[in-house]
């Protein structure tokens, strides 16, 4: 080829971030845009959390596992984001779960995933933080955390250095010319083309695509996280609740109406800082980020469920980020039908951290015709779009 | 071999012992756009008085460096430390926030 692919990416969150570092590498000539900060949308108000316990086995497992080894490649490439793969557990609530739990464990392994069960000796010995009562749990070897903001910087970093152009605080609209976009215009006027331009712009998207006529099936979806101050932890593993599946998939839980009105399950992280997150909650209330006691108070509670000790603990700050929620749980990556040169790649709710590698890498093979890194049927637009 | 002037040294955020000079190399090597963003790459005002000692240090400093209308600083609960301990007994009161 003789003149390099000239690709415009709209959003410099993680998702937009991955795509730029990919694309770049590959060859291609990258201009990021963010109307605002570098990952201060969602990607900054999120947890570290790279999951594959929490997958269902088949193609949401076959993600998780190809984003987990392309970030192990990032780690080894890129400047440091406190990358680290200590594994993951669940932890159940009663004994009720155990059965569920065992079939979790059975499905998974055959599957392929790093999983094992932990009866009530195992999962006190490995998280001895727990309280008494945990009737067992789960433990994944392949999960992995990090710290979300730094592994943003760190892509845009790497991909300007090959040669990106990054533009925060620079708002954008898409350019429809001749029935195909041929870039975008900033607010101040200026045009920038493309051959492909793609957007990457979480639970904004649609508000980029609208006027297209293109009607994408994104909503946010809060989440909010209480931090724990610098101080003794509660073990150096990442936890989670069983329940925490049964939140995500939208199935019952044996819990309180209250927790599952507002999705509330256990998720305790601690950090390279030494402070640790707890979560987590899951509800749709627009695009207000506050944080609500009423939730607060039901992660506090749940946490306290799992870890008594943690009531001495001081909690410091609270924050709520806004997961982009797609009807289906999978994001939408790829070529928009009858909109040529336009790609989306937003839609990962929760998993935006953990998915962002496979999706920048499938962005640039589908950009640049190359065979693609994970089948790319699934995540298709055309299942929910029509322009 | 460079060497540093000594308010390189002074530290601004004394709960995550960022220095002056840690908030310079930062905005260089990230190329920072905003307060917000220098924050999250330095843990500046991250710790546990959450910039109660330092924010107006910071923000003279981000008035320097950024143009303005980047850093609305938000007030975040909990207005100070508390223990984890009491969040169960708040009042459940979707009125508030």
């Amino acid at each position: 080829m003789s003149a390099s692919v000239r690709v415009i990416v709209v959003g410099a969150g993680v998702i937009g971030a991955a795509t730029a570092y990919y694309l770049q590498t590959a060859g291609a000539e990258v201009t990021l845009f963010d109307r605002a900060d570098v990952g201060g949308g969602t990607s900054s108000r999120s947890d570290g959390n790279v999951l594959a316990i929490d997958k269902e086995p088949g193609y949401d497992g076959v993600l998780a596992l190809r984003s987990q080894e392309l970030l192990a490649q990032l780690a080894d490439d890129l400047g440091p984001f406190e990358y680290r793969a200590p594994g993951s557990y669940l932890v159940l609530d009663s004994e009720d779960e155990l059965d569920p739990a065992r079939s979790w464990v059975e499905q998974e392994r055959a599957f392929g995933l790093p999983i094992r069960f932990l009866d009530r000796r195992a999962i006190h010995a490995e998280l001895p933080d727990l309280a008494d009562d945990v009737p067992g749990g789960l433990y994944c070897a392949s999960d992995a955390t990090l710290n979300p903001l730094l592994y943003t910087r760190r892509l845009i970093g790497a991909a300007r250095e090959r040669g990106a152009r990054v533009r925060p605080h620079t708002p954008v609209t898409l350019k429809l010319e001749d029935g195909r976009v041929s870039g975008v215009d900033t607010l101040s006027g200026e045009r920038c083309e493309a051959d492909v331009t793609v957007v990457a712009a979480g639970v904004w998207t649609p508000v980029l695509t609208h006027p297209l006529s293109l009607l994408v099936p994104i909503r946010p979806r809060k989440g909010t996280l209480l931090v724990g101050a610098r101080g003794p932890l509660h073990g150096t593993a990442k936890v989670m609740e069983f329940g925490y599946l049964m939140a995500k998939f939208g199935r019952t839980r044996s819990v309180p109406e209250e927790f599952e009105r507002y999705g509330v399950a256990l998720v305790y992280e601690p950090t390279a800082s030494q402070n640790f997150l707890l979560g987590s909650s899951r509800e749709f209330v627009g695009e207000d980020v506050t944080p609500k006691e009423p939730v607060m108070s039901l992660i506090a509670r749940r946490a306290l469920r799992f870890y008594p000790g943690m009531a001495h603990s001081l909690f410091i700050r609270a924050y709520a980020g806004l997961r982009p929620w797609t009807p289906d749980h999978f994001p939408l990556v790829g070529p928009v039908k009858g909109v040529p040169g336009l790609m989306l790649a937003a839609g990962h709710e929760g998993d935006g951290i953990g998915l962002a590698a496979v999706t920048g890498r499938l962005v640039a093979d589908l950009v640049l015709h190359r065979a693609p890194v994970v089948d790319p049927g699934p995540l298709d637009p055309g299942r929910f779009t029509s322009a | 071999m460079t060497t540093k002037s000594p308010d390189q040294d002074l530290i601004i955020c004394r709960c995550e012992r960022v220095t002056l000079g840690a908030l310079v190399e930062a905005r260089r090597a990230f190329d920072v756009s905003s307060g917000r963003e220098l924050k999250l790459v330095t843990r500046a005002s991250m710790g546990i008085c959450q910039g109660r000692v330092c924010h107006a240090a910071l923000e003279a400093l981000y008035a320097r460096w950024f143009p303005p209308g980047r850093d609305v600083a938000r007030p975040r609960p909990p207005a100070r430390p508390v223990p984890f301990g009491v969040l169960p007994s708040l009042k459940g009161d979707d009125a508030d926030g």
